[in-house]
């Protein structure tokens, strides 16, 4: 039985854009589902506190509120709000002219990268507001998910090389200590213990000092470290607490397995047993684990964004949340799950460029050695 | 075939584990019996001789091939290794850095080839890797050796491209074998060397083995429970009960007519299987 090259490309293509289609589809369930469960939250949009444009009264007006649920088609089914939202079509009364509107702006919507405008702030664009917020997030979070894999696999070696002595007992109890403590207690510990009514030794809030517009290049950094050292040390511990876990589990399996033994009676030194024969294999989970960690990099922490007022992406969900602001609360939710999707591919392709269990290339050349090996005997 | 010397020399080798009852924390409970692994077990191995270990599971066989590759610690005992090719040497009380040197010695090939392969790793890389951490042979002088080594043992050059997944199981001992043999060694020890291919690669395998240990004059200590083979290949036997060495001497003698009722015992057991 053998297959020509162009059919195992044909059919490696098929499989990619099989999973690719299967990958796009699930975001759009997810859309859906996340669509229907915000509209199905109590609340109304309308009503919430600060409608900025009403100028006379506290609450707004019974006239400001027709016109403004009018504008994001809030008393229209569900169906067609999620249409709206969906694209590419425009179907607000400034839309389409196809579907009633005035044709003012005839296309937007999800498939045209636009999420909208807030609710409350109608000059500002969803997306960019989620970029500018992104700048916060992405830094703290990429910083802690790197912290946290540069301090866990060393741990989690040295605890599966010393199995079952003291350091393992007490670093492996003190990680699920470590990981056990909610984040939003650690957050308002770390506030009440370095921050002015403690120690005073960092500031706690936000990400600038009040006078960072008077600091010079120098001071600017430092004061930006300051601020970001204990929201980025709370992002950290719970993640160091879960990969140093499982880097220990791989490596404890790895450095029980044949080819550690067989590589140990080799007389190779006992860096390159640990490195290159046991992390090498035991490195797999934690390439997993790091694909699903993407979305937390883009989505931020509601709770440490909120608690260290940071001006991040978390912080922006819960924000839409409070506000009813349908908009703000489906694109920060969409880009998770898009991060979610992505992980979970940027794993999957990690893997396959690790694994040679998983990589086509070594299946292709199997298969060309073993055509040659017929070839020859024929 | 009369040696001049003896190549290995086992004096008392004793071990015996905490039993299974842990306390808090893992820590042993106090007073949790401890099981015999090994008792005052001591024996030769002449250069060029072939050694069969049996024994039930439990008598002691994976702790005796564990000690003799010192990858666990012994309780008590002694091992003396005097390669023709090297100086003699004390084997057990080695620092660290001198026995990483003369592994190079003894090298195993255990029971499941395919899990004795690095997954990660090209055959050829598992090959050329002993030569050049004993500092036998470096670079492209290193890949052509393991490709003769390769050679030696059956394997057609394009397989050694291959991972270890992509072998068959003949082909991944076999490849476990050209390895053991990279440095050099004088002593193979062989943990249930056939037990996990078919008969007919068994006896590939094992004729293999025999051409090998001439060609090289190897010699062998092997572990099994299969005592057919132990006839057909073993100069001499040790029969474990328990961590304790109940008889030993030449194979005919000793399976043919056995002395010690556990050793008649097995190969009654052998007989009705």
């Amino acid at each position: 039985m053998t297959s020509t090259g162009l059919e195992r490309e044909v059919h490696a293509a098929l499989r990619l854009f099989q999973r690719l289609a299967g990958r796009v589809a699930v975001f759009f369930g997810v859309s859906v589902l996340v669509f229907c469960v915000i509209h199905a939250a109590p609340g109304d949009p309308s009503l919430s506190v600060g409608v900025e444009r009403v100028e006379s009264a506290d609450a707004p007006t019974d006239a400001a509120r027709a016109r403004f649920r009018a504008e994001h088609l809030l008393d229209a089914p569900l169906w067609r709000q999620y249409l709206h939202y969906f694209g590419p079509f425009d179907l607000s009364p400034r839309g389409h002219v196809w579907f009633g509107g005035s044709g003012e702006s005839p296309w937007g919507g999800l498939v045209c990268f636009d999420f909208g405008h807030e609710f409350q702030r109608p000059t500002v664009d969803v997306g960019e507001e989620l970029l500018r917020r992104l700048a916060v997030t992405a830094p703290l979070s990429g910083l802690a998910i790197l912290f946290a894999y540069a301090l866990a696999i060393p741990l989690g070696v040295a605890c599966a090389r010393r199995r079952g002595s003291g350091f393992d007992r007490w670093v492996s109890t003190g990680l699920l200590a470590l990981f056990s403590v909610p984040a939003y207690w650690a957050a308002l510990l770390a506030m009440l213990v370095f921050g002015p009514r403690g120690l005073d030794w960092l500031p706690v809030l936000g990400l600038a000092d009040k006078d960072v517009a008077r600091f010079d290049g120098f001071e600017r950094a430092l004061d930006l470290a300051q601020h970001a050292l204990l929201p980025v040390a709370v992002l950290t511990y719970g993640g160091l607490a879960y990969v140093a876990r499982q880097t220990r589990a791989a490596m404890i399996e790895a450095l029980e397995s044949d080819y550690v033994r067989a590589a140990r009676s080799r007389g190779l030194s006992e860096a390159r047993i640990v490195w290159r024969h046991a992390f090498a294999n035991a490195v797999f989970p934690l390439l997993t684990l790091a694909g699903s960690l993407l979305p937390a990099l883009v989505g931020g922490s509601v709770l440490v964004e909120s608690i260290f007022e940071l001006p991040g992406v978390g912080r922006y969900a819960y924000e839409g949340f409070l506000r009813r602001d349908y908009n703000v609360v489906m694109a920060t939710t969409l880009v998770s799950a898009a991060m979610t999707l992505v992980g979970l591919a940027l794993s999957d392709a990690l893997y396959a460029r690790c694994d040679p269990r998983f990589a086509t290339e070594a299946d292709s050349r199997s298969s060309d050695s073993l055509s040659a090996a017929e070839a020859r005997r024929a | 075939m009369s040696p001049s010397a003896h190549l290995l020399v086992a004096r008392e080798l004793t071990k015996s584990y905490a039993g299974v009852a842990r306390g808090s924390f893992g820590a042993p409970r106090s007073g949790a019996a401890r099981v015999d692994a090994l008792v005052d077990v001591s024996f030769e191995l002449a250069h060029g001789e072939r050694l069969a270990v049996v024994g039930e599971s439990g008598s002691g066989k994976s702790t005796l091939v564990k000690a003799l590759l010192a990858l666990a610690p012994l309780d008590r005992g002694r091992v003396e290794l005097a390669p023709r090719a090297g100086p003699r040497l004390d084997w057990l009380a080695l620092s660290k850095r001198e026995r990483s040197h003369a592994r190079r010695w003894i090298q195993p090939v255990f029971q499941a080839p395919m899990e004795s392969l690095n997954p990660r790793r090209p055959v050829l890389a598992s090959l050329a890797e002993p030569l050049f951490v004993h500092g036998l042979a470096r670079g492209s002088e290193a890949e052509t050796r393991a490709l003769a080594l390769a050679q030696r043992v059956g394997l057609e050059p394009e397989t050694t491209a291959r991972f270890p997944h992509e072998l068959s199981l003949g082909q991944a001992q076999r490849a476990c074998l050209a390895r053991a043999l990279a440095p050099g060694p004088e002593l193979l020890l062989l943990d249930e060397p056939t037990s996990a291919l078919d008969v007919g690669l068994q006896a590939q395998i094992v004729d293999l083995l025999a051409e090998l240990a001439r060609e090289r004059s190897l010699a062998i200590l092997f572990v099994s429970h299969d005592l057919d083979l132990v006839r057909y290949f073993a100069d001499r036997v040790l029969v474990l009960e328990r961590g304790r060495l109940v008889e030993a001497g030449p194979v005919e003698r000793v399976l043919g007519a056995p002395e010690h009722p556990h050793t008649r015992a097995l190969v009654r057991a052998w007989g009705a299987a």
